[in-house]
């Protein structure tokens, strides 16, 4: 009986080990597919900015030097993408080699702002860190209020006439790409003179 | 306390100090940066914490498997594990809500949430219980694969749990 007994009880702890693998790798799963269902597409949180509203515009000082003007129209027919971030977001600086090379290969009609707030020293940090040297860095909370910005990281395309063209939350390269077709769909549309799709690409 | 129980508690105990201990040190910049986060000491002595931390966790797990010590390192374990809870309760309290706990170190980010607190009570709980004495018995082959059983199955439902309050807490980020 005794035997039995200790034979049962280790087939238990067997079966006891087994379960918890198992559960351990379902519950990592779960984990994958909470990164996966994150929105897919920017998401827009519908605020006060809206496509096709006029931008703010604003003159600031560049981190990396010079100023810069965000919105109004582009005397060199280029239309601005401002990425707002945060120093302390891992996921802003995952994104930022993503946003350069995009910066780099879209630069005949696209130029890349960088935007955020808080101390100088951090900011320098993440510059020299990943070299953003290239592009306007500006530091100012009012940009980010008056473009209504909850949750980072943020983007907005102002097209050369200075007008919102696309914005949203972005998690990943997609997202930026989701941006571009917006902003694609309605200058063809724009084109053919079917504003009403200028909104709904919104 | 049956020794069997005690033995399972100790070890296991031991072997996540050397687990933290072995993380932190080998990602010294890296806890630092989470010691930061937590904002609750002055800047200066982020660089004597972070060594010391990992040493001290390094410490008590060697005394918790050392039969002498055992009982002090338990309450020192304890003490490390509330701490760690006390200081993630001040930044909930804070409203620091999107502090990183430092749990994945970098490998991803998670916040800080109520279920860590609870779990860092119930392990300091736990470690508590090692001053309790044990009734002296022969220990045979059979207890000690029962140690074995013991030590695996606890280890892995302690990962289930830290898997399921990340899961948890990414999942009302999301939602949110």
């Amino acid at each position: 009986m005794t035997e039995a007994l200790i034979v049962s009880n280790i087939i238990s702890w067997l079966v006891i080990m087994a379960l918890g693998v198992m559960v351990y790798a379902l519950s990592r799963q779960v984990g994958v597919i909470h990164e996966r269902i994150k929105p897919v597409g920017a998401l827009s949180m519908g605020q006060a900015i809206q496509v096709g509203d006029t931008a703010p515009v604003f003159h600031e000082n560049s981190l990396t030097g010079g100023m810069i003007r965000i919105g109004g129209e582009d005397t060199a027919g280029k239309s601005s993408l401002l990425f707002f971030m945060s120093s302390t977001c891992p996921v802003c600086k995952t994104l930022l080699p993503i946003l350069k090379s995009i910066g780099e290969d879209e630069r005949d009609w696209l130029k890349l702002i960088f935007a955020s707030d808080g101390h100088e020293s951090e900011h320098l940090g993440v510059i020299r860190e990943h070299d953003l040297r290239d592009y306007p860095y500006l530091l100012s909370s009012e940009v980010g209020m008056a473009y209504q910005i909850s949750k980072l990281p943020y983007a907005v395309l102002i097209d050369d006439q200075g007008q919102v063209a696309a914005h949203g939350l972005i998690n990943n390269r997609e997202h930026i790409e989701s941006l571009f077709e917006a902003f694609t769909a309605a200058r063809s549309s724009q084109a053919t003179g079917g504003q009403d799709l200028v909104r709904m690409a919104g | 306390m049956d020794p069997i129980i005690h033995f399972i508690i100790a070890v296991g105990l031991s072997l996540l100090f050397t687990s933290a201990a072995m993380h932190k040190a080998r990602g010294l910049s890296e806890f630092r940066r989470v010691l930061q986060g937590y904002r609750l000491m002055p800047p200066r002595l982020i660089a004597l914490v972070s060594f010391g931390v990992p040493l001290v966790e390094f410490v008590v797990a060697i005394g918790l498997i050392v039969p002498g010590t055992r009982e002090m390192n338990g309450v020192l374990a304890a003490i490390l594990l509330a701490s760690y809870g006390i200081a993630i309760w001040i930044n909930l309290a804070r409203g620091n809500l999107g502090l990183d706990c430092g749990c994945q170190f970098g490998a991803s980010k998670q916040t800080i949430s109520p279920a860590l607190v609870i779990r860092n009570a119930g392990l300091a709980l736990v470690a508590l219980l090692v001053i309790l004495p044990t009734a002296p018995r022969e220990l045979q082959l059979y207890d000690y694969s029962i140690i074995v059983f013991g030590l695996i199955s606890v280890s892995l439902i302690y990962a289930i749990l830290n898997t399921q309050i990340a899961n948890a807490t990414r999942y009302q980020e999301i939602n949110s």
